[in-house]
């Protein structure tokens, strides 16, 4: 719970575009192709910042994908609880297509540059 | 084409323990019965002598149940008579079906009397006990759930066996009816008379195979006996994999991905085990993933202070 505040107040603090402090990506710096994540680290700090169209702009998926991931988090604590809700979320289709999703991301981001 | 393996039949796979019956057995004396009883069920799974309560400091059955896979508890005939709640709390808190009467001298306070009515049954001799408990059980389920009445003669029309008899196209003989259940291999002792309407079991010396009915009346004393759940399925770590997929390596973040599916497919299938061994291989992967990013970042923190 600290950790998740603390990363928050970071990313409130320091814009990645200009500050020197960011972890940056490895797979953009060899091959020049964006990962799957890069642009999180400013959606972040725009999310903070209630800029919501910079955030879409820095990482469309992870910001479409934002509240799900929340309703994924929020099943995992419950895995005890409510293991049929868990058993039916975490189920193999959704991971797959996840998975596929993400890929997709991928090479759609490469090919359109966004 | 590869060979797949058929996924087993599921009712093989969700091996659910049976529903365990709880006696506890009242004494004043040797416990005896007691004695027969915890040998002869406290190693299976379908009864169990849960408790043995006794009245008596010096009562012979401490001694000859020390050691035994039974708790044994006394409690003082004044307790029996001025707190019987307590003692009733005792009782509920085992979640005990049955009270056995071995020797009890103590009157039975009325609260249990109510609470236990018609199940309680006094045993006689330690080689009836065992089938006076069948019975008492029987009992039990037949009183939560009563029978339709049946007619007592055989109906006019064939008998099941008759018409057994006629499909099988073998000569039907009344005569030659079992009523009593077939002689066990290996042993000369007469055999017991089935009592009805108890299923009827042969006896060994060794062990008493027999059914204990099962009791699908609901709770007794509004402790509901839950269907026995399997454990909720081992945890995907799907989060933590996309997390990592996106921030740190992406191909160790995409095994562990594979990983988190492997436990779901595994888990509905019912391969407990497996569904396990995934989880923690996708945990694994999840902390290679963590730890390349680490050491990439680290490496190239020099880059990243001069740019």
């Amino acid at each position: 719970m600290c950790a998740l505040v603390a990363v928050a107040v970071f990313y409130f603090i320091f814009d990645p575009l200009e500050s020197r402090f960011m972890p940056q990506c490895v797979f953009y710096k060899i091959t020049g192709l964006k990962c799957i994540g890069c642009g999180s680290q400013r959606m972040a700090h725009s999310l903070l910042h209630g800029d919501f169209v910079g955030a879409f702009k820095s990482n469309a998926l992870a910001f479409i994908s934002f509240p799900f991931i929340m309703f994924l988090i929020w099943v995992e604590m419950q895995r005890k609880k409510r293991p049929r809700l868990y058993a039916k979320v975490y189920s193999t289709p959704l991971i797959i297509v996840v998975g596929v999703v993400m890929a997709l991301w991928f090479i759609l981001r490469n090919l359109l540059d966004i | 084409m590869k060979n797949r393996k058929k996924v087993s039949n599921f009712e093989d796979v969700f091996r659910f323990k049976r529903k365990m019956r709880k006696i506890a057995i009242l004494t004043s004396g040797g416990g005896e019965c007691a004695d027969r009883l915890v040998s002869l069920f406290n190693e299976g799974n379908r009864l169990r002598v849960e408790s043995v309560v006794t009245d008596c400091e010096s009562a012979g059955v401490m001694a000859t149940l020390a050691g035994k896979d039974v708790e044994t508890v006394y409690i003082p005939a004044e307790k029996w008579a001025e707190s019987p709640e307590e003692v009733m709390a005792f009782l509920s808190e085992r979640n005990i079906e049955l009270l056995a009467l071995d020797s009890f001298g103590a009157e039975l306070p009325d609260v249990i009397k109510e609470a236990f009515a018609g199940k309680i049954v006094a045993l006689t001799t330690p080689e009836e006990a065992p089938r006076e408990v069948v019975a008492a059980f029987a009992r039990i389920d037949e009183d939560a759930n009563p029978r339709p009445e049946e007619p007592q003669t055989p109906p006019a029309s064939k008998s099941v066996d008759e018409e057994w008899a006629e499909t099988l196209k073998i000569p039907y003989d009344s005569t030659k009816l079992r009523t009593t259940p077939p002689p066990v291999p290996g042993t000369d002792h007469p055999q017991v008379p089935p009592v009805s309407p108890s299923p009827s079991y042969g006896a060994t010396e060794q062990q008493v195979p027999f059914e204990v009915p099962r009791s699908t009346s609901g709770p007794v004393f509004g402790h509901g006996f839950k269907e026995p759940v399997r454990e909720p399925m081992p945890s995907t770590y799907f989060v933590w994999a996309i997390v990592m997929t996106i921030i740190c390596c992406t191909i160790p973040g995409i095994v562990a991905i594979i990983f988190s599916s492997q436990v779901s497919t595994r888990y509905a299938v019912g391969d407990l085990e497996g569904a396990r061994r995934a989880s923690r291989n996708a945990e694994i992967w999840i902390i290679v993933s963590f730890v390349l990013g680490v050491i990439s970042s680290v490496l190239y923190l020099p880059m990243m202070l001069i740019s």
